[in-house]
């Protein structure tokens, strides 16, 4: 009955999380604890945050390479409002870092779209620029000691032991997934990236549905900062460096095409999972930290080449 | 006629799910032209991709002088001399018409290396050969749809090719360029070159053939002598039914009101641009390719920005027209290339067809998706549409059907004003049948519309007036009845102002 | 004059970009500082690591491809090389052996790429992640240190005045230059990005064209990556890092366009002239690193802004 979501490209990674889970939990007798389930959700949740993001500036064939300086840039200014133990303040802090976010990403889609350059230019030159910002205003220093009540995003525990972060993820998941099934704003985005040209006569503004995917893009990567800074209670200008590489694993793996107008949120989010699943795997098992890149590498590879070999036998 | 050179025997295919070729016979003299005619969908590509290596054949055999063949991709069936020019050219756009014409046959030295000099001479004989003036060491993507046409045909050329395939070669093409590739087919019949012409322009193929065979279904049907065959023959061998060739169009159903004016239009590709379609008239644009008819309809659309002069559509001027704007002032734009600008093919049947009307369907914002697809199986089915699952994907649908689709989706638009940009390009006879037919119905209930065609026999029949461009400019209106082709051509191609 | 005014037009676009930032430079600079002899072939010293790389980008580029994976494979190439030296192997083995390690990612992209036709970017990607793994492991997750002077002689070594690793650099040049303008394999490379399925029908063999083309990039990221550890007398797994965008923004710079099917081998050479003479620019005027990372991130969008642009006029 409800094939229509978990489409079986979702449903084979899904498997391939819990097979590899089953695997784990028979090799390592620390790995089935709910401390340590929960753990991984917890350590994915920023990674959802950004590869939701990255997904959607993939949806429409780009891709997004400043998310991590974004995350920066955003933590680090928007990191004054955070010390104060005063839900106004931490608020405006989250419209704060959100807005620059979402500008990040507007001047972004803005040169993808209305200058038509090419999106991995226009995204690393930001990335560079962002990073230089977040180093300018920083200058070396780390910023500590935020309030408690801010520490709450990172650090709080709801419903018995569930961590904030995983919570949060779970809400931009659900409403996400609902935006780009049920809107037209969301069908519109699958429209354009499967044939921006057939979208243009169609009557979409390719612009506008480009530059709001960049801002969704600049906008989740603001939050992950959010709830970086809070979790590690420390803001500093070279976070985030390694976040692009990891939020386009786990849209790749998750099944995001680089052509556009193919993936949905439920398949990223299991690409975020099992990144971190291998990772806690890894540790468990006492492997080298040396190796998890290896890893990385070699489950995109193969997760792509599954992907194509099923659309293949589909065809 | 000449020896026999190729014969095709009880030729299969089968794709996955689909048997697209049946037992297809076919026979090719030397220096002989022979038609292959049949609907869309009918086999003849998938044939001749067989014949060119780019599929393989379940079954049957392919003898080609007396020599049973298998092509296993598409350089062997090369260098047995055997080319195939496309309906997409396989040029590339960002090498020379040299490099093209010899592209992977590159003339070396001795030190392995391409001898440029060599290179550009040998393609000159070529289109010397040709009597064509183009440049060697242009680059493709600065030459018209007929000039890489021709270089397609060099290119065969070039490899010695005994046998040369042409795929729908007068499908972009306007008159005068047809004549010239005509007498270059002549010419290459008189080099002894076998050619095989696939075609849907019946009337074309008498002119150009020795033979016509037609399949259908992937089955050979029958084999004619071109100068012995009656047209209606042939129709009735591809469809199985007869067709009449008369007006559609019986009566004139201009309302007196005007659905759209466009006054003194300039760009790029336009000069001084005045026309007016009334509700309820169906407005033919004839000219030939290049003379800026799609241009004008991507102007009028919003796709193309205006330099000066307005357009009015239903006594609104649009200050910034675009697409997403017209669209909400019920006008619609059925483009040329569905594969292109039309569908998105990775999709369903049922998001491409309510993805212009998105908006209107659902004002929320938000989609109900049994509406959908209860809006889009009612649009389909009014198009005749042969499937009812509304979540198949349109890459797996047939040309034909492709077409329908498009035009489901500017139905569910409610559309008052319509463009129909080519509509029944590469349609098999049928389904150009229901279109004409579509078209018709609409004008009856009010709307306006402008075809845009290159058929002239199309726009003839369907249009109350027509008017005629050339080079960017509106040279002529006429009234649709009692206007011969004759007269269209002459106006098109600019014959009166040489004679003057 | 309208023989100068031809060969001006003839030359590419972004020589007066390199002749404009050079100005600039020598304006701002302390006099004596940056326009000397020295620090030009300093700079031209600098500038023969990206300049290698980057012929692998350009390659990928022109096929309408990219190739992530270069600043991994030349961490990888360099810390092999370093590694073997370091246990006392000669260099005439230590540097092939290298080579040919990274010469090996690049024949997995390329034999991924081409049998599978999937999106190039991912596949460069994960081999990014993989080589930069391979080269902490066998660095051993440390930085290797060999100051033999047979180790630091291709990096730092000189004939003459002249650098090696520029002389390395213009031999490469040359040879790419023959193989993209001269050789079957070089049209082909065009072929693909201006239309690949055509090209496949016209009979080009598309997957040992893509191959070769991502172990070319393979081997030249290995070349530059172990020039580099021979120049520093050192190998670090992190020091290949970001070579894959300079790659791609040098070719890029010098008007590739990132749909394929353009771009040439000596506009790439000062798309990466131009990159490095604006890092070594900016230092020797005195601007924070930090700073610096904002301006060519400016100047690159900003070059390639201009490039489209005055592409669309046309």
């Amino acid at each position: 009955m409800k094939k229509k979501i978990a489409i079986p490209d979702t449903l084979s990674r899904l498997l391939a999380v819990i097979l590899i889970a089953v695997l784990l939990s028979i090799t390592c007798p620390n790995f089935l604890t709910v401390n340590n389930i929960l753990n991984i959700f917890n350590q994915a949740s920023l990674n959802v945050f950004i590869a939701i993001g990255m997904m959607m500036t993939m949806l429409i064939g780009g891709i997004d390479l400043s998310v991590g300086s974004v995350l920066a840039i955003s933590s680090v200014l928007s990191a004054r409002f955070f010390f104060r133990d005063d839900l106004v303040s931490i608020i405006l802090g989250i419209l704060f870092a959100i807005t620059i976010g979402i500008a990040c990403g507007l001047v972004n889609g803005t040169m993808v779209s209305v200058f038509k350059l090419p999106a991995f230019l226009v995204t690393f030159g930001m990335s560079q620029i962002c990073r230089g910002f977040a180093y300018l205003y920083m200058n070396g220093k780390v910023f500590n000691g935020f309030s408690d009540s801010f520490k709450v995003i990172g650090k709080g525990r709801l419903v018995g032991k569930v961590q904030m972060p995983i919570l949060i993820s779970l809400v931009c998941l659900v409403l996400m997934a609902m935006f780009l099934k049920k809107s037209i704003l969301g069908r519109q985005i699958y429209v354009s990236g499967s044939n921006p040209s057939c979208a243009r006569y169609s009557g979409i503004n390719i612009n506008k549905i480009t530059m709001l995917c960049y801002a969704f893009s600049g906008m989740f990567a603001a939050l992950a900062g959010v709830v970086y800074v809070s979790r590690l209670d420390a803001a500093e200008a070279t976070i985030g460096t390694a976040y692009a590489n990891d939020a386009i694993a786990a849209a790749a793996i998750g099944g995001i095409s680089f052509a556009g107008g193919k993936g949905n949120v439920y398949g990223t989010v299991i690409g975020a999972v099992l990144l971190t699943l291998i990772k806690n795997g890894m540790n468990q098992l006492g492997i080298a930290t040396e190796y998890q890149k290896l890893v990385t590498g070699l489950v995109i590879i193969i997760a792509v080449l599954i992907d194509r070999k099923s659309a293949k036998i589909a065809r | 006629m000449g020896k026999q050179i190729l014969k095709l025997e009880n030729i299969t295919k089968e794709f996955p799910g689909v048997k697209a070729l049946d037992g297809v016979t076919f026979e090719l003299n030397e220096g002989e032209v022979h038609v292959l005619l049949g609907e869309n969908g009918a086999g003849k590509s998938t044939l001749m991709k067989v014949l060119a290596g780019v599929h393989q054949q379940n079954g049957g055999r392919i003898i080609y002088k007396g020599e049973e063949v298998k092509f296993s991709n598409p350089k062997q069936a090369q260098d047995k001399h055997i080319a195939i020019i496309y309906q997409e050219f396989n040029l590339m756009p960002n090498l020379t018409v040299g490099q093209n014409i010899y592209l992977g046959r590159e003339p070396r030295n001795k030190y392995g290396l391409i001898d440029k000099k060599q290179l550009y001479a040998k393609a000159q004989e070529m289109l010397d050969f040709l009597q064509v003036d183009i440049d060697v060491q242009e680059q493709v993507s600065r030459l018209g749809v007929a000039r890489q046409q021709l270089v397609e045909v060099a290119k065969a050329l070039s490899i010695d090719a005994e046998i040369l395939i042409m795929d729908e070669p007068t499908a972009s093409l306007s008159d005068p360029e047809i004549e010239q590739l005509f007498r270059t087919i002549k010419r290459l019949q008189e080099q002894k070159v076998s050619i095989i012409y696939i075609s849907h322009r019946l009337q074309e193929l008498k002119v150009v053939g020795n033979r016509i065979t037609v399949i259908r279904d992937g089955k050979s049907i029958g084999t004619r002598e071109a100068d012995k065959c009656t047209m209606d023959e042939l129709i009735t061998m591809m469809v199985g039914r007869e067709i009449g060739n008369t007006r559609i169009r019986s009566k004139n159903t201009a309302q007196d009101e005007d659905a759209v004016r466009v006054e003194h239009v300039t760009n790029r590709k336009l000069e001084d641009i005045s026309i007016h379609v009334r509700k309820g008239e169906i407005v033919g644009i004839a000219g030939l390719v290049g003379s800026g008819r799609t241009e004008l309809a991507n102007a009028i659309y919003g796709i193309d920005a205006i330099k000066s002069g307005k357009v009015t559509l239903f006594d609104r001027q649009l200050r910034k027209p675009s697409p997403g704007l017209n669209i909400r002032n019920h006008m619609g734009f059925i483009p040329e290339s569905r594969k292109e600008d039309g569908l998105a093919l990775s999709m369903s049947i049922r998001k491409n067809t309510t993805c212009a009307s998105l908006k209107e369907l659902f004002p929320s914002g938000w989609i109900n998706e049994k509406k959908e697809t209860e809006t889009s199986a009612g649009f389909c089915k009014d198009m005749k549409l042969n499937t009812e699952n509304m979540e198949m994907l349109v890459q797996n649908l047939s040309g034909g059907n492709q077409q329908k689709v498009v035009l489901a989706k500017w139905m569910c638009t409610d559309s008052d004003f319509l463009i129909f940009d080519e509509p029944t390009r590469g349609i098999d006879v049928g389904a150009k049948e229901e279109i004409h037919s579509l078209m018709n119905d609409l004008a009856v209930k009010g709307a306006g519309i402008i075809m845009i065609s290159s058929d002239l026999p199309e726009i003839l029949n369907l249009s109350d007036r027509i008017y005629v461009m050339r080079e960017g400019r509106i040279v002529k209106e006429l009234p649709g009845e009692g206007t011969t082709q004759e007269e269209i051509i002459g106006y098109a191609a600019g014959k009166e102002e040489k004679n003057a | 004059m309208h023989k100068i005014s031809l060969a001006l037009r003839r030359v590419p676009g972004n020589i007066y970009t390199l002749l404009a930032i050079t100005l600039v430079f020598w304006i701002v600079c302390k006099p004596g500082t940056f326009l000397t002899g020295s620090n030009m072939i300093n700079i031209a010293g600098q500038c023969s690591f990206l300049a290698i790389a980057s012929i692998g980008s350009l390659l990928a580029i022109i096929t309408g491809g990219i190739d992530l994976s270069v600043g991994g494979i030349m961490c990888f190439s360099g810390v092999v090389a370093a590694v073997l030296a370091k246990g006392g192997m000669p260099m005439v083995f230590a540097v092939p052996i290298a080579l040919l390690a990274g010469t090996a990612a690049g024949v997995v992209n390329g034999l991924i790429i081409a049998k599978n036709n999937v999106a190039p970017f991912i596949i460069t990607l994960a081999m990014w992640n993989i080589t930069e793994s391979l080269a902490l492991v066998v660095a051993k997750g440390a930085t290797v240190s060999v100051n033999t002077e047979e180790f630091r002689l291709p990096g730092s070594g000189e004939l003459g005045f002249l650098p090696y690793c520029v002389i390395i650099a213009a031999v490469v040049y040359t040879i790419f230059h023959v193989i993209t303008r001269k050789t079957r394999t070089g049209t082909y490379i065009y072929a693909i990005g201006g239309n690949e399925a055509a090209a496949h029908l016209t009979g080009i063999n598309v997957a040992r064209s893509k191959f070769l083309v991502y172990t070319f990039s393979g081997l030249t990221a290995a070349l530059a990556g172990v020039l580099l550890a021979s120049k520093l007398g050192s190998a670090n797994p992190g020091q290949g890092a970001g070579y894959e965008f300079y790659g791609i923004a040098s070719a890029v710079v010098a008007g590739a366009s990132m749909a394929g099917g353009n771009g040439t081998v000596w506009n790439t050479l000062v798309g990466a002239l131009i990159i490095t003479i604006l890092r070594s620019g900016l230092n020797i005027a005195g601007m924070p690193n930090s700073w610096q990372m904002v301006v060519l991130g400016l100047v690159i969008v900003g070059v390639v802004f201009i490039d489209v642009m005055s592409r669309r006029e046309k």
